[in-house]
């Protein structure tokens, strides 16, 4: 009985200890983002955009530099490996504050992984978030894992930093493009708006 | 046998207790930098020239220093 | 280090600057600071000296452990983290650190 209630008081003492620490998760996380009235999407009080029709999911990190903010993703048909992402990009690659140096930035880092020969197809000064930004259009091709891609690249300023939107639509080597969906990552990037000063802007 | 295991709870018990101490220990270590003067460094840096504290930064700017693993690593 | 990279302008505006530090070569650090087109510097504590007096350096491991630390104009140590910088909690940390004019 004695040895019972040590130990119990032992337990007692850790539990106590490490409560200082650990809290269990009660709150269930909210939904970051309200649907308006008019079609379009509040993303956490920030961002407003049009969203593309349903057949794309959303996706979202939660942490981590060098990490999109948000996307969406949709399977292609076709054989591996045929995907459409879009995402915007709060920090894209690189850190220079024009688009120019941006740009050389960005390309030594995107994809860096696939290891993919690049081709530059388009370049050009666009309007994005009310400003000029600067949109290019790339394809990369891997002719030993047999894919390629076709990514779209467009930066915008956001106060004194550049953010970035991109696309990119995987395919077997052999595989044709569908650009209707280039259409829908237009579309998402020419609808969206900043609804509030970024952290930076308020320093 | 029961002796044994009962000694054998209460070290465990003391086990816990000291790491949770040494946790403790690390974060108490951390406050106790805080306040500290910075050693006067010379190093070699990737500019062409040895940086020394004293003479770029003491007195003119604060300082952020972030210490890293590995060159080619996330940091 | 690209996110001390874009910051640079403003701890700029504080009145700040920034420096990395690992055990690495000159040269390989000159390699590394290329990729990321940095352009403050990096510091080669090969023998650990620095590391050692802030405790970044983990006994028994050849290499740094990842801490940011913040020494004001007189040379104090204000701010101490482990693990990946936080650089808005720097951001913040540099804005305050600025108006009170560096007094400890």
């Amino acid at each position: 009985m004695k040895r019972k209630s040590l130990l119990m008081f032992c337990l007692f003492l850790v539990v106590a200890w490490l409560s200082g620490c650990a809290t269990f998760e009660t709150e269930k996380k909210a939904v970051p983002y309200r649907l308006t009235a008019q079609g379009t999407v509040i993303w956490e009080d920030e961002f407003e955009f049009l969203p593309p029709p349903p057949d794309w999911k959303l996706l979202r990190v939660e942490t981590g530099e060098n990490d999109i903010n948000f996307g969406f993703t949709r399977s292609d048909p076709g054989t591996f490996p045929s995907m459409t992402t879009f995402a915007y990009d709060e920090e894209p690659f690189g850190c220079s504050t024009k688009f120019e140096d941006r740009e050389r930035e960005f390309f030594k880092r995107f994809l860096f992984n696939a290891i993919l020969q690049f081709q530059v197809l388009e370049k050009k000064k666009v309007q994005v978030l009310g400003a000029e930004g600067f949109e290019v259009t790339v394809e990369g091709k891997d002719p030993i894992k047999k894919e390629k891609v076709r990514a779209k690249v467009v930066f915008g300023k956001r106060g004194e930093r550049i953010v970035g939107f991109y696309i990119t639509q995987w395919r077997p080597i052999d595989g044709t493009y569908d650009l209707s969906a280039f259409e829908v990552f237009d579309r998402f990037v020419k609808s969206f708006k900043l609804l509030k000063k970024s952290f930076y802007e308020t320093l | 046998m029961r002796k044994k295991l009962f000694y054998h709870e209460i070290l465990m018990f003391l086990l816990l207790l000291s790491l949770l101490f040494l946790s403790n220990a690390e974060a108490k270590k951390k406050v106790e930098l805080v306040g500290r003067e910075i050693l006067n460094f010379t190093l070699p840096s990737t500019q062409d020239r040895v940086i020394t504290y004293a003479d770029e930064y003491y007195g003119k700017n604060h300082l952020v220093i972030t210490f890293f693993p590995a060159a080619f690593t996330p940091v | 280090m690209e996110g001390h990279q874009r910051n640079l302008y403003l701890y700029e505006r504080f009145n700040a600057r920034v420096l990395g530090v690992s055990r690495d070569d000159v040269i390989t650090l000159k390699y590394f600071a290329n990729s990321l087109d940095l352009t403050f510097p990096l510091l080669s504590n090969v023998t650990s000296f620095l590391g050692v007096s802030v405790d970044a350096q983990v006994e028994g491991r050849a290499i740094f452990s990842r801490r940011t630390i913040i020494i004001d104009k007189k040379g104090i140590i204000r701010y101490v983290r482990d693990g990946s910088p936080e650089f808005k909690d720097i951001l913040l940390f540099l804005k305050k650190l600025n108006q009170e004019g560096g007094k400890p």
